[in-house]
Protein backbone atom coordinates (compact mmCIF):
# COMPACT_ATOMS: atom_id res chain seq x y z
CA UNK A 1 0.00 0.00 0.00
CA UNK A 2 1.21 3.26 -0.62
CA UNK A 3 2.56 5.62 2.06
CA UNK A 4 -0.73 7.83 2.47
CA UNK A 5 1.48 10.15 5.12
CA UNK A 6 2.70 12.28 2.04
CA UNK A 7 -0.36 13.92 1.63
CA UNK A 8 -2.11 15.97 4.41
CA UNK A 9 -5.57 14.31 5.12
CA UNK A 10 -8.91 15.64 4.58
CA UNK A 11 -11.70 15.82 6.66
CA UNK A 12 -14.12 13.00 6.81
CA UNK A 13 -16.58 15.24 5.07
CA UNK A 14 -14.70 16.29 2.51
CA UNK A 15 -13.76 12.46 1.36
CA UNK A 16 -17.27 11.44 1.67
CA UNK A 17 -18.06 14.46 -0.69
CA UNK A 18 -15.52 13.46 -3.26
CA UNK A 19 -16.15 9.84 -2.99
CA UNK A 20 -20.18 10.36 -3.04
CA UNK A 21 -19.16 12.79 -5.85
CA UNK A 22 -17.42 10.16 -7.90
CA UNK A 23 -19.98 7.44 -7.26
CA UNK A 24 -22.19 9.69 -8.89
CA UNK A 25 -20.67 10.44 -12.14
CA UNK A 26 -20.28 6.37 -12.28
CA UNK A 27 -24.10 5.82 -11.51
CA UNK A 28 -24.94 7.85 -14.42
CA UNK A 29 -22.67 6.59 -16.94
CA UNK A 30 -24.16 2.46 -15.72
CA UNK A 31 -27.42 3.57 -15.08
CA UNK A 32 -28.10 4.69 -18.50
CA UNK A 33 -26.56 1.76 -20.16
CA UNK A 34 -28.96 -0.75 -17.69
CA UNK A 35 -31.72 1.69 -18.61
CA UNK A 36 -31.32 0.69 -22.03
CA UNK A 37 -31.02 -2.86 -21.32
CA UNK A 38 -34.05 -2.58 -19.49
CA UNK A 39 -36.10 -0.70 -22.11
CA UNK A 40 -34.79 -3.32 -24.20
CA UNK A 41 -36.21 -5.85 -22.91
CA UNK A 42 -39.80 -4.13 -22.17
CA UNK A 43 -39.68 -2.93 -26.16
CA UNK A 44 -38.51 -6.97 -26.53
CA UNK A 45 -41.97 -7.99 -25.11
CA UNK A 46 -43.74 -6.15 -27.80
CA UNK A 47 -42.05 -7.75 -30.58
CA UNK A 48 -42.61 -10.89 -29.39
CA UNK A 49 -46.22 -10.55 -29.69
CA UNK A 50 -45.76 -8.90 -32.71
CA UNK A 51 -44.00 -11.57 -34.38
CA UNK A 52 -45.54 -14.44 -32.40
CA UNK A 53 -48.89 -13.33 -33.56
CA UNK A 54 -48.08 -12.98 -37.14
CA UNK A 55 -46.56 -15.87 -37.13
CA UNK A 56 -49.30 -18.11 -35.80
CA UNK A 57 -51.83 -15.81 -37.83
CA UNK A 58 -54.81 -17.68 -35.91
CA UNK A 59 -57.29 -17.70 -37.84
CA UNK A 60 -55.96 -14.97 -40.41
CA UNK A 61 -56.79 -12.59 -37.78
CA UNK A 62 -53.37 -11.36 -37.19
CA UNK A 63 -54.31 -8.66 -40.57
CA UNK A 64 -57.22 -9.51 -41.89
CA UNK A 65 -57.61 -8.07 -45.62
CA UNK A 66 -59.90 -5.82 -45.04
CA UNK A 67 -58.43 -4.18 -41.98
CA UNK A 68 -57.33 -0.68 -41.94
CA UNK A 69 -54.32 -0.13 -40.13
CA UNK A 70 -52.97 3.08 -38.49
CA UNK A 71 -52.41 6.51 -40.38
CA UNK A 72 -48.74 5.63 -42.06
CA UNK A 73 -48.27 9.49 -42.30
CA UNK A 74 -48.88 10.08 -39.17
CA UNK A 75 -46.53 7.57 -37.82
CA UNK A 76 -44.02 8.36 -39.98
CA UNK A 77 -44.26 12.27 -39.35
CA UNK A 78 -43.69 11.08 -35.44
CA UNK A 79 -40.65 9.08 -36.09
CA UNK A 80 -39.22 11.40 -38.06
CA UNK A 81 -39.47 14.34 -35.41
CA UNK A 82 -37.82 11.35 -32.98
CA UNK A 83 -35.24 11.05 -34.69
CA UNK A 84 -34.56 14.18 -36.15
CA UNK A 85 -34.94 14.98 -31.99
CA UNK A 86 -32.06 13.05 -31.48
CA UNK A 87 -29.84 14.14 -34.16
CA UNK A 88 -30.59 17.94 -33.22
CA UNK A 89 -29.49 17.26 -29.29
CA UNK A 90 -26.58 15.19 -30.46
CA UNK A 91 -25.39 18.12 -33.09
CA UNK A 92 -25.82 20.30 -29.98
CA UNK A 93 -23.46 18.01 -27.52
CA UNK A 94 -20.78 18.14 -30.05
CA UNK A 95 -20.58 22.32 -29.51
CA UNK A 96 -21.41 22.34 -25.92
CA UNK A 97 -17.66 21.13 -25.52
CA UNK A 98 -16.50 23.94 -27.19
CA UNK A 99 -18.01 26.46 -24.56
CA UNK A 100 -20.91 26.87 -26.68
CA UNK A 101 -23.26 26.17 -24.21
CA UNK A 102 -25.74 28.62 -25.48
CA UNK A 103 -25.91 26.72 -29.12
CA UNK A 104 -26.59 23.34 -27.13
CA UNK A 105 -29.47 25.06 -25.28
CA UNK A 106 -30.75 26.73 -28.19
CA UNK A 107 -30.86 22.68 -29.57
CA UNK A 108 -31.74 20.76 -26.35
CA UNK A 109 -35.02 23.24 -26.94
CA UNK A 110 -35.14 22.49 -30.52
CA UNK A 111 -34.96 18.60 -29.52
CA UNK A 112 -37.31 19.10 -26.70
CA UNK A 113 -40.22 20.57 -29.17
CA UNK A 114 -39.93 17.77 -31.13
CA UNK A 115 -40.24 15.03 -28.37
CA UNK A 116 -43.44 16.36 -27.27
CA UNK A 117 -44.82 16.71 -30.33
CA UNK A 118 -43.78 13.40 -31.28
CA UNK A 119 -45.37 12.66 -28.44
CA UNK A 120 -48.75 14.73 -29.04
CA UNK A 121 -48.76 13.17 -31.98
CA UNK A 122 -48.48 10.15 -31.02
CA UNK A 123 -51.72 10.25 -28.43
CA UNK A 124 -53.52 11.40 -31.04
CA UNK A 125 -53.23 8.91 -33.00
CA UNK A 126 -53.88 6.71 -30.58
CA UNK A 127 -57.56 8.30 -30.39
CA UNK A 128 -58.06 8.33 -33.97
CA UNK A 129 -57.36 4.59 -34.78
CA UNK A 130 -59.52 3.32 -37.70
CA UNK A 131 -59.74 0.01 -35.80
CA UNK A 132 -60.52 -1.47 -32.35
CA UNK A 133 -58.08 -2.74 -30.67
CA UNK A 134 -59.48 -6.33 -30.18
CA UNK A 135 -60.16 -6.27 -34.04
CA UNK A 136 -57.36 -8.20 -35.09
CA UNK A 137 -53.90 -9.59 -33.88
CA UNK A 138 -52.13 -6.51 -35.04
CA UNK A 139 -54.44 -4.20 -33.84
CA UNK A 140 -54.11 -5.81 -29.95
CA UNK A 141 -50.02 -5.44 -30.55
CA UNK A 142 -50.20 -1.54 -31.72
CA UNK A 143 -52.92 -0.60 -29.68
CA UNK A 144 -50.42 -1.96 -26.64
CA UNK A 145 -46.88 -0.95 -27.62
CA UNK A 146 -47.65 2.96 -28.85
CA UNK A 147 -48.82 4.00 -25.56
CA UNK A 148 -45.66 2.88 -23.43
CA UNK A 149 -43.44 4.27 -26.57
CA UNK A 150 -45.27 7.64 -25.62
CA UNK A 151 -45.33 7.45 -22.40
CA UNK A 152 -41.45 6.59 -22.54
CA UNK A 153 -41.03 9.72 -24.89
CA UNK A 154 -42.54 12.23 -22.56
CA UNK A 155 -40.58 10.96 -19.90
CA UNK A 156 -37.48 11.38 -21.43
CA UNK A 157 -38.16 14.78 -22.47
CA UNK A 158 -39.40 15.74 -19.17
CA UNK A 159 -35.37 14.89 -18.36
CA UNK A 160 -34.36 16.80 -21.31
CA UNK A 161 -36.13 19.88 -19.56
CA UNK A 162 -34.43 19.22 -16.51
CA UNK A 163 -30.81 19.45 -18.26
CA UNK A 164 -31.55 22.03 -19.81
CA UNK A 165 -32.32 24.11 -16.66
CA UNK A 166 -29.16 22.33 -15.14
CA UNK A 167 -27.43 24.02 -18.32
CA UNK A 168 -28.38 27.52 -17.48
CA UNK A 169 -26.92 27.77 -14.27
CA UNK A 170 -23.90 26.80 -15.69
CA UNK A 171 -21.00 29.54 -17.02
CA UNK A 172 -20.06 28.42 -20.36
CA UNK A 173 -16.75 28.90 -19.78
CA UNK A 174 -16.83 25.92 -16.74
CA UNK A 175 -17.01 23.46 -20.02
CA UNK A 176 -13.38 24.21 -20.69
CA UNK A 177 -11.86 25.67 -17.47
CA UNK A 178 -11.51 24.42 -14.31
CA UNK A 179 -14.20 26.26 -12.58
CA UNK A 180 -12.50 28.06 -9.30
CA UNK A 181 -14.87 25.93 -6.41
CA UNK A 182 -15.50 22.07 -5.71
CA UNK A 183 -18.89 22.63 -5.81
CA UNK A 184 -18.66 24.27 -9.13
CA UNK A 185 -16.82 21.82 -10.49
CA UNK A 186 -19.16 18.93 -9.34
CA UNK A 187 -22.10 20.34 -10.66
CA UNK A 188 -20.53 20.79 -13.87
CA UNK A 189 -19.49 17.17 -14.12
CA UNK A 190 -22.82 16.06 -12.78
CA UNK A 191 -24.43 17.47 -15.21
CA UNK A 192 -22.02 16.26 -18.31
CA UNK A 193 -22.33 12.79 -16.48
CA UNK A 194 -26.18 13.13 -16.81
CA UNK A 195 -25.82 15.01 -20.27
CA UNK A 196 -24.00 11.90 -21.54
CA UNK A 197 -26.59 9.31 -20.14
CA UNK A 198 -29.23 11.12 -21.77
CA UNK A 199 -27.85 11.36 -25.02
CA UNK A 200 -27.15 7.76 -25.41
CA UNK A 201 -30.98 7.03 -23.96
CA UNK A 202 -32.32 9.48 -26.36
CA UNK A 203 -30.17 8.35 -29.56
CA UNK A 204 -31.42 4.68 -28.26
CA UNK A 205 -34.97 5.44 -28.22
CA UNK A 206 -34.51 6.86 -31.93
CA UNK A 207 -33.51 3.78 -33.21
CA UNK A 208 -36.81 2.42 -31.26
CA UNK A 209 -38.72 4.55 -33.23
CA UNK A 210 -37.32 3.92 -36.56
CA UNK A 211 -37.34 -0.31 -35.75
CA UNK A 212 -41.02 0.20 -34.84
CA UNK A 213 -42.47 2.18 -38.00
CA UNK A 214 -40.61 -0.44 -39.80
CA UNK A 215 -42.80 -3.16 -37.87
CA UNK A 216 -46.16 -1.28 -37.73
CA UNK A 217 -45.91 0.72 -41.11
CA UNK A 218 -43.98 -1.73 -43.04
CA UNK A 219 -43.63 -5.49 -42.44
CA UNK A 220 -47.09 -5.87 -41.24
CA UNK B 1 -67.16 -40.10 -38.09
CA UNK B 2 -69.66 -38.11 -36.78
CA UNK B 3 -69.38 -36.29 -33.42
CA UNK B 4 -67.81 -33.80 -31.61
CA UNK B 5 -64.19 -33.16 -32.36
CA UNK B 6 -62.49 -31.60 -29.44
CA UNK B 7 -59.21 -30.81 -30.59
CA UNK B 8 -59.93 -29.41 -33.79
CA UNK B 9 -56.98 -28.26 -36.22
CA UNK B 10 -57.01 -24.65 -37.92
CA UNK B 11 -54.78 -22.82 -39.84
CA UNK B 12 -52.78 -21.56 -37.27
CA UNK B 13 -49.09 -21.83 -37.52
CA UNK B 14 -48.15 -23.65 -34.40
CA UNK B 15 -44.97 -24.60 -34.92
CA UNK B 16 -43.54 -20.92 -35.68
CA UNK B 17 -45.22 -20.10 -32.62
CA UNK B 18 -43.64 -22.34 -30.55
CA UNK B 19 -39.90 -22.23 -31.68
CA UNK B 20 -40.61 -17.72 -31.50
CA UNK B 21 -41.73 -18.94 -28.21
CA UNK B 22 -38.63 -20.61 -27.10
CA UNK B 23 -36.35 -18.68 -29.50
CA UNK B 24 -37.09 -15.18 -29.07
CA UNK B 25 -37.07 -14.50 -25.25
CA UNK B 26 -33.67 -17.06 -25.30
CA UNK B 27 -31.90 -14.97 -28.26
CA UNK B 28 -33.21 -11.60 -26.22
CA UNK B 29 -31.88 -12.09 -23.18
CA UNK B 30 -28.31 -13.57 -24.64
CA UNK B 31 -27.79 -10.36 -26.73
CA UNK B 32 -28.56 -7.80 -23.86
CA UNK B 33 -26.70 -9.71 -21.26
CA UNK B 34 -23.85 -10.25 -23.84
CA UNK B 35 -23.90 -6.52 -24.80
CA UNK B 36 -23.99 -4.90 -21.00
CA UNK B 37 -20.73 -7.78 -20.22
CA UNK B 38 -18.78 -6.33 -23.29
CA UNK B 39 -19.74 -2.98 -21.95
CA UNK B 40 -19.47 -3.11 -18.27
CA UNK B 41 -16.18 -5.44 -19.09
CA UNK B 42 -13.80 -3.38 -21.44
CA UNK B 43 -12.27 0.17 -20.34
CA UNK B 44 -14.40 2.98 -20.48
CA UNK B 45 -14.01 6.31 -19.40
CA UNK B 46 -17.15 7.95 -17.56
CA UNK B 47 -18.02 12.04 -18.97
CA UNK B 48 -17.38 14.66 -16.38
CA UNK B 49 -15.08 12.20 -14.86
CA UNK B 50 -11.76 14.41 -15.85
CA UNK B 51 -9.01 15.29 -13.85
CA UNK B 52 -9.24 18.41 -11.68
CA UNK B 53 -6.40 21.01 -11.88
CA UNK B 54 -6.40 24.61 -10.22
CA UNK B 55 -7.34 27.03 -12.75
CA UNK B 56 -5.32 29.03 -15.18
CA UNK B 57 -8.73 30.69 -15.93
CA UNK B 58 -9.48 34.49 -14.77
CA UNK B 59 -13.14 33.30 -14.69
CA UNK B 60 -15.14 34.86 -11.95
CA UNK B 61 -11.63 36.42 -10.59
CA UNK B 62 -11.68 33.82 -8.20
CA UNK B 63 -8.53 32.04 -8.69
CA UNK B 64 -8.28 28.37 -7.12
CA UNK B 65 -10.16 25.91 -6.01
CA UNK B 66 -11.22 26.34 -2.35
CA UNK B 67 -11.68 23.31 -0.63
CA UNK B 68 -13.49 24.66 1.71
CA UNK B 69 -16.55 24.78 -0.70
CA UNK B 70 -17.27 21.21 -0.92
CA UNK B 71 -20.82 20.57 -1.13
CA UNK B 72 -22.37 19.05 2.41
CA UNK B 73 -21.83 15.19 3.25
CA UNK B 74 -25.41 14.91 3.24
CA UNK B 75 -26.50 16.84 0.03
CA UNK B 76 -23.47 14.73 -1.99
CA UNK B 77 -24.52 11.53 -0.75
CA UNK B 78 -28.61 12.14 -1.30
CA UNK B 79 -27.73 13.01 -4.99
CA UNK B 80 -25.95 9.67 -5.75
CA UNK B 81 -28.27 7.78 -4.05
CA UNK B 82 -28.78 5.09 -6.28
CA UNK B 83 -25.29 5.19 -6.67
CA UNK B 84 -23.26 2.26 -5.87
CA UNK B 85 -19.59 1.78 -4.92
CA UNK B 86 -17.04 3.90 -7.16
CA UNK B 87 -15.59 1.81 -9.85
CA UNK B 88 -13.01 4.53 -10.92
CA UNK B 89 -9.64 3.86 -10.51
CA UNK B 90 -8.67 4.57 -6.48
CA UNK B 91 -12.51 5.32 -5.71
CA UNK B 92 -11.15 8.90 -5.32
CA UNK B 93 -9.11 8.34 -2.41
CA UNK B 94 -7.10 4.83 -2.54
CA UNK B 95 -5.35 3.20 -4.67
CA UNK B 96 -7.33 0.92 -7.34
CA UNK B 97 -6.69 -2.27 -7.70
CA UNK B 98 -5.10 -1.51 -11.08
CA UNK B 99 -2.80 0.97 -10.26
CA UNK B 100 0.92 1.24 -9.42
CA UNK B 101 1.56 0.80 -6.01
CA UNK B 102 2.11 4.29 -4.20
CA UNK B 103 0.31 5.71 -7.30
CA UNK B 104 -2.08 7.70 -4.96
CA UNK B 105 0.19 9.34 -3.32
CA UNK B 106 2.65 10.34 -5.92
CA UNK B 107 2.04 13.74 -5.64
CA UNK B 108 3.06 15.24 -9.52
CA UNK B 109 0.49 14.36 -11.46
CA UNK B 110 -3.71 14.69 -11.43
CA UNK B 111 -4.13 11.44 -13.87
CA UNK B 112 -6.70 9.69 -11.44
CA UNK B 113 -9.61 12.31 -11.80
CA UNK B 114 -10.16 12.56 -7.73
CA UNK B 115 -11.78 15.45 -6.56
CA UNK B 116 -9.66 14.62 -3.02
CA UNK B 117 -6.59 13.46 -4.92
CA UNK B 118 -5.97 16.96 -6.10
CA UNK B 119 -7.18 18.46 -3.41
CA UNK B 120 -4.56 16.42 -1.36
CA UNK B 121 -2.07 18.26 -3.80
CA UNK B 122 -3.19 22.26 -3.56
CA UNK B 123 -3.33 21.69 -0.15
CA UNK B 124 0.52 19.73 0.10
CA UNK B 125 1.94 22.06 -2.14
CA UNK B 126 0.73 25.09 -0.60
CA UNK B 127 -0.14 26.26 -4.09
CA UNK B 128 -0.47 30.23 -4.37
CA UNK B 129 -4.16 30.85 -4.75
CA UNK B 130 -3.70 31.93 -8.39
CA UNK B 131 -1.20 29.13 -9.51
CA UNK B 132 -1.66 27.34 -12.53
CA UNK B 133 -0.88 23.79 -12.77
CA UNK B 134 2.16 22.68 -12.32
CA UNK B 135 4.62 22.45 -15.82
CA UNK B 136 5.60 18.89 -14.99
CA UNK B 137 2.06 17.72 -15.06
CA UNK B 138 1.50 16.03 -18.70
CA UNK B 139 -2.16 17.20 -18.26
CA UNK B 140 -1.38 20.44 -17.78
CA UNK B 141 -2.64 23.15 -20.36
CA UNK B 142 -5.42 20.77 -21.35
CA UNK B 143 -9.25 21.66 -20.43
CA UNK B 144 -10.03 18.99 -18.25
CA UNK B 145 -13.64 18.90 -18.98
CA UNK B 146 -12.92 18.56 -22.91
CA UNK B 147 -14.90 15.66 -24.74
CA UNK B 148 -16.34 14.20 -20.97
CA UNK B 149 -19.89 14.98 -22.27
CA UNK B 150 -19.96 13.20 -25.32
CA UNK B 151 -20.25 9.01 -25.34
Amino acid sequence: MSDTSQAPSLTPEQEEAAFYHEAALNSAWTGSRLLIASLSFGFGAFIFAFFYLKSLNSHGLWYPPKFTGPQSGLGTTIMVLVVVSALVQWAGLTRIKAAQRNAWLGAAAVALVLGVVAACLQLYQLVDLPFWPGSSGFASVFVGTEPVFTVIILGTMVYLEILIMRGRSIPPISFVEQPPTFAEAFAVQRFQAALSGFTVVWNYLAVVAVVLWILFYLVH
Amino acid sequence: MHGLILASSTSDNSPHGYNLTFAFPMILFIVIAGALYLVYSRPHRVPGHGPLRISSSPQAGRGTLRPGSVPEPGAAQAAATAAGMSTAAGGGTTEGTQEAAGAHAAGGSTTSGSVSEDENQAAGAGTAPDQPAAPSDPAAGTPPNKDEASE
